[in-house]
Order: structure tokens, then sequence, then C-alpha cells
């Protein structure tokens, strides 16, 4: 993007903290929304990022999804241009595990299987992480699969690139995650509620979390992190 | 009866010494600004721009105030427009292709630019296919 550029991502969840005026890398083919510092000009025009040449960039109900290595876009202010920006698409190749609940925020992937805490009767929230090759995350909004290999001990629901988890029962689940053709696994020891966690094990899951609607009827998520009404990614 | 002698052969001897007429100075200065993204920018020849990209370019009267403007040769190849800023313009890549900017002075063409601080003519806009996304 030109040095100075107003013009950002306008979902937070989607640019993972990267909010302000730094845009991310963007997966190709996943769409985004990009917005202007300034919505109105002085006379209320409506200034909104425009594809610079349409032709190499797809309109989607969910916003703008890019092809090229770079596409440009530009703020018009009637026949002058007012900003612009050059946003960078890459393949999405990896996944990574993201655990909200830990503080500084946990990450985990790549190498071997990801192994993740959590207690029966306490739900859990997992993001998605999209990234390149060389592990740069992506932003841009897609519908990831999330399937648990074992639902009665660990039930999920998956909205975009967050995976609300409710283990129920002790033992050891793979949860698997597919976004746009790629897939991850993520080892969930669930330990029953009042036991100690395995020795050594690391004790960073999602176990803060208490919320109490953890109810799995109805095929409601738990919605323990507010994360669940906002944008799927 | 000696002094213009002199001047005479000093005359000769001067433009001898293939000396040539110093280029005008130029009129208008393009330089890139602006971070460029990948296989797009300014050389002392060239203007390159990807296909779907944009890239920044500071196009100014070097002694005056006098308004530029700026066309491009083939506008189906690129497309240049004016920012709200004075002296900056865009140039977006539309298709692969070599076109020319043609800069304007109060409306008048200039052929005397500076080129990233070499004197040139015009400036070749080379729009490049973008390699996929790696």
């Amino acid at each position: 993007m030109t040095s100075g550029s107003d013009i950002a991502c306008v979902d937070p969840l989607r640019v993972f903290g990267l909010f302000g005026y730094a845009l991310p890398t963007v997966a190709v083919g996943a769409p985004f929304e990009l917005g202007y510092a300034s919505p109105e000009d002085a006379s209320g025009a409506v200034l909104t990022p425009q594809p610079a040449a349409g032709a190499f960039v797809r309109s989607t109900p969910q916003g703008f999804s890019a092809e090229l290595a770079s596409t440009g876009f530009v703020v018009w202010q009637g026949s002058e241009v007012l900003d612009f920006t050059n946003v960078t698409a890459r393949p999405l190749a990896l996944l990574g595990f993201l655990d909200p609940s830990a503080v500084p925020m946990a990450m985990a992937q790549d190498a071997g299987p990801v192994r993740y805490q959590a207690t029966a009767g306490v739900p859990a929230t997992l993001i998605v992480l999209p990234e390149a090759s060389d592990g740069t995350t992506l932003a841009g909004s897609m519908e990831c699969a999330f399937a648990s290999s074992d639902p009665e001990r660990l039930w999920i629901a998956g909205q975009g690139i967050v995976a609300h988890l409710a283990p129920l029962a002790d033992g050891t689940v793979t949860v698997t995650a597919t976004c746009m053709g790629i897939r991850a696994q993520v080892e969930v020891d669930i330990t029953a509620a009042g036991a100690p966690p395995d020795a050594g094990e690391p004790t960073d899951g999602p176990g803060d979390d208490t919320s109490e609607d953890a109810g799995v009827d109805g095929g409601e998520a738990p919605d323990s992190d507010g994360l669940a009404d906002g944008e799927g990614g | 009866m000696r002094i213009p002698a002199f001047s005479v052969a000093f005359a000769v001897a001067f433009a001898g010494a293939g000396c040539s007429t110093p280029p005008p100075s130029p009129q208008v200065s393009i330089t890139g600004s602006g971070a460029a993204s990948q296989g797009a920018g300014l050389t002392s020849s060239l203007a390159s721009v990807p296909v779907g990209a944009v890239i920044e370019l500071t196009i100014a009267p070097t002694e005056t105030e006098d308004t530029v403007t700026v066309t491009v040769d083939d506008p189906t190849l690129a497309m240049a427009a004016p920012m709200t800023v004075k002296d900056q313009f865009i140039l977006v890549g539309l298709a692969p292709g070599s076109t020319t900017l043609h800069v304007f002075l109060n409306g008048q063409e200039t052929h005397v630019l500076s080129l990233s601080g070499v004197s040139a003519t015009t400036l070749p806009v080379d729009v490049t296919q973008q390699p996929p996304p790696s």
C-alpha cells in the first residue's frame, strides 16, 4: 500500500488485531472489505475504495475477492484520486490454530500435531489462522468446516474461521478444520471437570472460560467470547 | 589586432572540442512516490506497473507553478489520473503492453522532462503481466 494511505480493512475480525492503517495480505479468493478513514467528504459524498481496474477483481456479497498478487484500490473524489492502496494476495497454504483465551494468545501449528487442553463442561473457542506458505497470516473471509472425531466427547460448531467447542467427556479428540481446501488437525485433550491436568501438560487451554450456557441442545454454539456474533473471519 | 584573432581562435577551439548545446533545463520533473508493489516503479527510463496495480508519480514543474496534466497514448493499456494533492498522479495498469505518458504544462505538451533525475523527452510506460500469487 502507499505510505500514509487511510484505506483499511473494515472488519477487525478479518485482520486479527492489525486493524488500523496497515493492510494485511489477503488469501487469494477470500472475500475482504475495505473502508476509508473518512466515509464521506465535506459534501456528503460517499468515499469508498474501488478496484482501480475492475476487470481483475471479483465482487461478492461478502466483499472483494483478489486473484492477482497485487490489486489496486482507489478512493475517488470526483475526477481526482483521494487515496489508493495495493492489496497483496497470496494463496492459502497452511492453517494454524489460535486460542483466544490464552494471554498472550497461544499459537501453534505447522510441525507435528497440535495439542490443546480442554475441560469437560467448559466451552472453548479455537480460531483458525489462515497462512501463506511462509507463515504470513492471511486476512479474508472464509468458511471453514470443522469436524470432531468423537462428537460424543467434543461437540463443535463452526462459524467462519471460528470453532466453538463444547467438551462433553474426558478423552482425546481430533478436530479437523478444512478451509478453502486446506486441512489441519488439532488434538484436544479433555479432562473431567475438577480433575487435575495430566502431569507435564500445559494448562493454557481455554479452561478459564467459565460460561455456563455451554449447552449443546438445539445446535446453538456456545457464545463464550463474543466472537460468534461477528463475521466469520 | 591580436585580440580579435585570439577570440576567433578560442571560439574555434571551443567548438572543435566537441562541446554541444547543453540540454534545456527540464520543465517537469517526474519521480516515483509512495511504496510501490512488486514489479512496479519508476526508473530513469521507464514507468512499470503490473496489470491491475497502481503506482504513484510526482509530476511537478521545476521552475513554475503551472498546472500539470497528463494523458496516456493508449488508454486501453494504462490509466493516469490526478490526485487531490497537487502534482501527484496515479498510474493504473489495465492490460499488458507499452504506451507513453504525455505531460502537459498549462495545456501545452512538454518534452523537456527530468525522469528520476535523468533528462528525457517522454515517459514510456510498461504494463507488465503479474506473476501468479505465490
